[in-house]
């Protein structure tokens, strides 16, 4: 009982929602820059304007999958290579923590320079990735239990080993959390790096809309941008259930 | 003693070393023009050149950030009390807050530029709007989530989330339990609204150490554009150090 009533509520959200964005943007109650729903759908219907919006999704898409790829794999071995190695850690975590609280945006023009236009957006996305991961990934292998510990220490376990066979499997489900967190923020990522004169994508269409005025435009690509971190977070959630049938 | 705080800084420090020392080599080896890439040498003499310049900038981006933060978060703990108190309004909201979590929020700064205009006040509006949600989030999820020994015990002596007792409940149980869920959203906040004046200041090219990145870039004065990038990742990282020694400090006094 008190869940559907929770659940009619939650609809209930969403409708005024939806029809508070629709009447504001009709009466236009904020001005121009608020179009009701319904035009950005209208806008989208039409095929020219589809087709620019789901081609620069797309080079968005890709940018934001390999600054994932490469963020992760980076986070990943940053943390094995602090776990192997316990003195290089607290070096390691303070470098993590100085990439998280950076300011994205102010790296654009050391980027342009070192690493291209073009590569601008997988690199930024790759640092803002990176931080979820590592953070993730060190605090999994720490989840094992005493227990566990013992064993591998009754059975004269290496270093390596241990990692191997008994952090590594613990570590799974919380590396998929720092994935999860990855997913939004190499999408976002891949757009800021974008609004430093790359040619293509999303970032490019927000930027270039928003100053020429162009509202409908802004909105579709907004709408683009969340679904692909949607579709991400889905993704994502799929490989996680796959993988759990193994390792829970 | 001396050298025992040479070790250390060493430890925690060797990464940010190195770096700094490759990107001199980098510079050094390639011989880049300073319009290519100035080494770190350049960008220091840049920065004291006009000192002042920089730091009024700066001041205009921390305090706009600043400001922007506590207004969010001001907005984001009435909003998460209120929501709090009637199941009705947390339903409404919570559609909203769980879409505003899964975008890319600052990738969206252009609309909100152009909802709220250009002026002054953009950076505040921009960066309270930006920092609201989370804190919103965050602050209402440590309001409902109790100890239940607590909540049981204070049922006991008839005071419950509900009726005219409700404000001593919240004021002795619920208020305490969303504590250092503020204290967290103030720290994972700091670094972001920081970033979000930034993107403001470098999207609307009006002040701020966003907008020297920009200007000084289309100018040629790549020395001036990056000593404005890494002020600002120094105010990110100093204050986000500021933010994470304050909740050490207060966390303790919250938690069990």
């Amino acid at each position: 009982m008190n869940d559907i009533l929770a659940y009619s509520r939650w609809c209930l959200g969403v409708v005024i929602l939806i029809l508070a964005w629709e009447i504001t943007g009709n009466r236009g109650w904020l001005g121009s820059t608020w179009p009701p729903l319904s035009s950005i759908f209208d806008y989208l219907n039409s095929r020219p304007n589809l087709e620019l919006l789901v081609r620069n999704a797309g080079v968005t898409g890709v940018n934001a999958v390999l600054g994932l790829l490469f963020g992760t794999l980076i986070g990943a071995l940053l943390a094995i290579l602090g776990f192997l190695i316990p003195r290089l850690y607290p070096g390691l975590s303070t470098f993590a923590t100085f990439v998280n609280a950076l300011p994205l945006i102010a790296l654009g023009p050391l980027l342009i320079i070192t690493v291209g236009e073009g590569a601008t957006p997988v690199a930024i996305a790759t640092l803002s990735v990176f931080f979820s991961f590592f953070v993730a990934a060190i605090s999994g292998i720490n989840q094992t239990t005493a227990i566990q510990r013992d064993v591998t220490i009754v059975f004269g376990a290496s270093r390596w080993k241990k990692l191997r066979f008994v952090q590594l499997p613990a570590a799974v489900p919380r590396l998929f959390d720092g994935l999860k967190l990855g997913a939004s923020a190499a999408v976002l990522g891949a757009i800021l790096g974008e609004w430093f004169g790359s040619g293509s994508g999303l970032g490019v269409i927000l930027v270039s809309a928003m100053q020429n005025f162009q509202i409908e435009l802004l909105w579709s690509a907004a709408l683009f941008g969340t679904l692909l971190t949607i579709t991400g977070f889905v993704c994502i959630s799929l490989i996680r259930i796959a993988f759990f049938r193994r390792y829970l | 003693m001396m050298r025992v705080w040479l070790v250390g800084a060493i430890v925690r420090y060797w990464t940010i070393l190195i770096l700094l020392v490759f990107w001199q080599v980098l510079v050094t080896v390639n011989d880049y023009n300073s319009i290519v890439a100035p080494s770190p040498i350049q960008v220091g003499t840049a920065f004291l050149s006009d000192p002042e310049y920089f730091m009024s900038h700066a001041w205009y981006t921390l305090s706009s950030a600043l400001g922007g933060l506590i207004l969010g978060i001001a907005m984001g703990t009435i909003v998460a009390s209120l929501s709090w108190a009637t199941p009705l309004f947390n339903g409404l909201l919570m559609p909203m807050s769980l879409f505003f979590r899964s975008i890319p929020i600052v990738a969206m700064i252009p609309i909100i530029v152009r909802l709220v205009g250009y002026g002054s006040h953009s950076v505040i509006m921009i960066t309270a709007i930006l920092t609201f949600f989370p804190c919103y989030l965050l602050f209402l999820s440590g309001l409902e989530d109790v100890n239940s020994t607590r909540k049981d015990f204070f049922s006991s002596l008839n005071c419950q989330p509900k009726g005219f007792k409700m404000l001593t409940f919240f004021r002795y149980l619920a208020l305490p339990s969303a504590m250092p869920n503020l204290l967290v959203s103030v720290r994972l906040l700091a670094p972001i609204c920081i970033l979000v004046a930034l993107v403001t200041e470098f999207l609307m090219g009006l002040q701020g150490l966003g907008y020297v990145m920009t200007s000084a870039r289309s100018t040629l004065r790549m020395d001036v554009s990056w000593a404005a990038a890494i002020i600002s990742c120094l105010l990110s990282v100093g204050f986000f150090l500021v933010a994470s020694a304050v909740e050490q400090k207060y966390r303790s006094r919250w938690s069990d």
